[in-house]
């Protein structure tokens, strides 16, 4: 790898100054499950219970905002054709300037998920912490792929922004980040387990002791196999070049 | 070099047809033709952003796409549209490919001021015209440098007294250099270009190879089923209509240019073929004059 670490860096902090004029962005991201957040703890009463659903809820929506929407907008972006131009002016390869943009997001999501995992622990008083690391990494090795594909699949921001308005709906709904799912009777809780946010919040819930009636070992399998299965279809996509999804087009 | 390349894309365009071109070290090579005639095309392939469908391109003696990384080192490239970095400011956009480039940062000023770029140097992105984020790709290319520069329509949404300053600054900096530029801007060719190729169509229809030969007399054939519709296309030449063919004769390039755009624009684009000759000046005096 030719690619020095400082050469990523410098372009991870070029990409960051993007949040001086689109800082609203950084707002969103805190304010959006901040609000999901509120509604179920006012509306269990504040119980302890009710503030790790919470919170658990806060990380994986979190998540959904900073490491899927804002990167799969970034991706798709760097797939139009003048972008990729511009971007072929750098004499930096192309996967290393899509690795550095992917990182400062990344940096982000970081800030924006801790929240979320140091209140866990403050309210928890004593949690699985390795579980707790394991279930904030599945959060970005799921997310953070699934945009890239999603990205570098639509290739057209207009259609990626009406994709992400309904999915930001819908996975409040498909996923148990504000409710629980051991109440959720059979057929729908297997249909839910499909959905690997759904393991990875069960993860993070079994780390703050609010079992969810799923094995860990069996949710870390199935979010990680989902992972590496997303990485392979986009090695598979990427194969010969990114010309050939600019082609596709 | 580019040797007989054909690019089709994935919807059944045919961009480029058999299209062959060498440009020489230290040379100025230039790409003119209509729009759509696939000059962007073409370029992209140079680049290696795009893969030809047949035929191989070969920079600096590699595979553009197979060695991208290579070739991304020597090549500087601007591209057709101002795209542009609308959060950063014009100086850090600079430093930063400079820094990329190993280039020295007093450099990054150089450029700025030659291209009158140095004193909106704190203006973000989004608060540059479109001939500022022109003149900005311009800079950036300069300042990553390379032995070949590829610049796509260099001067295009840029007015005409920054056009003269892109022009000078790109004469100081050619000493050692290739350049192809694609261009639609008959005095830039005059002033930056040793040798131009003609497209239309997807394919190369004409060469010039003497500062000379651009003002001077050329004929265009234009090979088509229905010969006098294409005659009745000719604004600028004096036509005469063959068995399948038009022969039309103009006092000099950029008049043929002209009517070729008309021709691009229109349906028979895509059947006729076209060959741009120099005939000796006799010939086109003769016909110009209504004696051929």
């Amino acid at each position: 790898m030719s690619v020095g670490l400082s050469t990523l860096l410098k372009s991870t902090a070029f990409a960051l100054k993007v949040f001086r004029l689109y800082w609203s962005f950084l707002v969103v991201v805190f304010l959006f499950p901040i609000t999901y957040a509120v509604v179920v703890v006012a509306m269990m009463q504040g119980s302890p219970e009710a503030l790790k659903v919470a919170l658990t809820g806060y990380v994986v929506i979190a998540g959904f905002s900073v490491l899927f929407s804002m990167p799969a907008t970034l991706v798709t972006e760097m797939f139009e054709e003048q972008v990729l131009e511009t971007l072929a002016l750098l004499p930096v390869p192309f996967w290393e300037i899509m690795v550095s943009q992917l990182l400062a997001l990344a940096l982000v999501g970081t800030a924006s998920l801790s929240v979320g995992l140091v209140g866990l622990w403050y309210v928890s008083g004593g949690a699985d912490l390795a579980l707790l690391i394991v279930g904030f990494a599945l959060v970005f090795s799921l997310y953070i792929p699934l945009a890239v594909l999603v990205g570098i699949t639509v290739k057209s921001r207009v259609k990626l922004q009406s994709l992400l308005s309904i999915l930001s709906f819908l996975i409040v709904i498909v996923t148990p980040a504000f409710y629980r799912l051991a109440y959720i009777g059979e057929p729908y809780r297997t249909l839910l387990l499909v959905n690997p946010l759904a393991h990875v919040t069960a993860v993070l819930r079994a780390a703050v002791g609010i079992p969810e009636g799923v094995s860990e070992t069996l949710s870390i399998a199935y979010a990680t196999l989902t992972s590496l299965a997303l990485s392979v279809i986009i090695w598979y996509k990427l194969r010969r070049g990114v010309f050939t999804v600019v082609e596709r087009r | 070099m580019v040797d007989r390349v054909t690019k089709v894309y994935p919807s059944g365009v045919a961009a480029n047809v058999d299209v062959s071109l060498k440009a020489c070290s230290g040379e100025v090579l230039c790409i003119m033709g209509p729009n759509g005639a696939g000059k962007t095309t073409l370029i992209r392939q140079i680049v290696g952003i795009l893969r030809p469908t047949s035929g191989t391109v070969r920079v600096f003696g590699v595979d553009p796409v197979k060695h991208q990384d290579y070739v991304k080192r020597r090549v500087a490239y601007v591209p057709q549209l101002p795209i542009y970095y609308p959060a950063h400011r014009v100086v850090e956009v600079a430093k930063y490919v400079a820094e990329l480039s190993g280039t020295h940062l007093d450099r990054v000023r150089e450029v700025l001021e030659a291209l009158d770029l140095w004193r909106v140097r704190d203006a973000l992105g989004y608060q540059l015209s479109a001939g500022q984020r022109k003149l900005l790709l311009v800079a950036l290319a300069l300042i990553k440098g390379g032995d070949l520069l590829v610049l796509d329509e260099p001067t295009s949404f840029v007015d005409f007294l920054k056009k003269r300053v892109i022009w000078s600054t790109l004469l100081r900096e050619r000493a050692g250099k290739t350049m192809i530029v694609v261009s639609h801007d008959i005095e830039e060719v005059r002033i930056l270009c040793d040798r131009v190729y003609i497209m239309f169509a997807g394919r190369v229809v004409g060469r010039v190879d003497a500062q000379s030969d651009l003002s001077r007399g050329v004929e265009v054939r234009v090979y088509y089923r229905d010969p006098r519709e294409v005659a009745s296309l000719v604004r600028r030449g004096v036509t005469k209509v063959f068995e399948g063919f038009v022969a039309a004769s103009y006092r000099q390039l950029a008049d043929a240019l002209e009517d070729l755009e008309s021709l691009a624009a229109s349906e028979l684009s895509r059947e006729a073929r076209i060959v741009l000759e120099y005939p000796s000046m006799e010939y086109i005096v003769e016909t110009l004059s209504g004696k051929g």
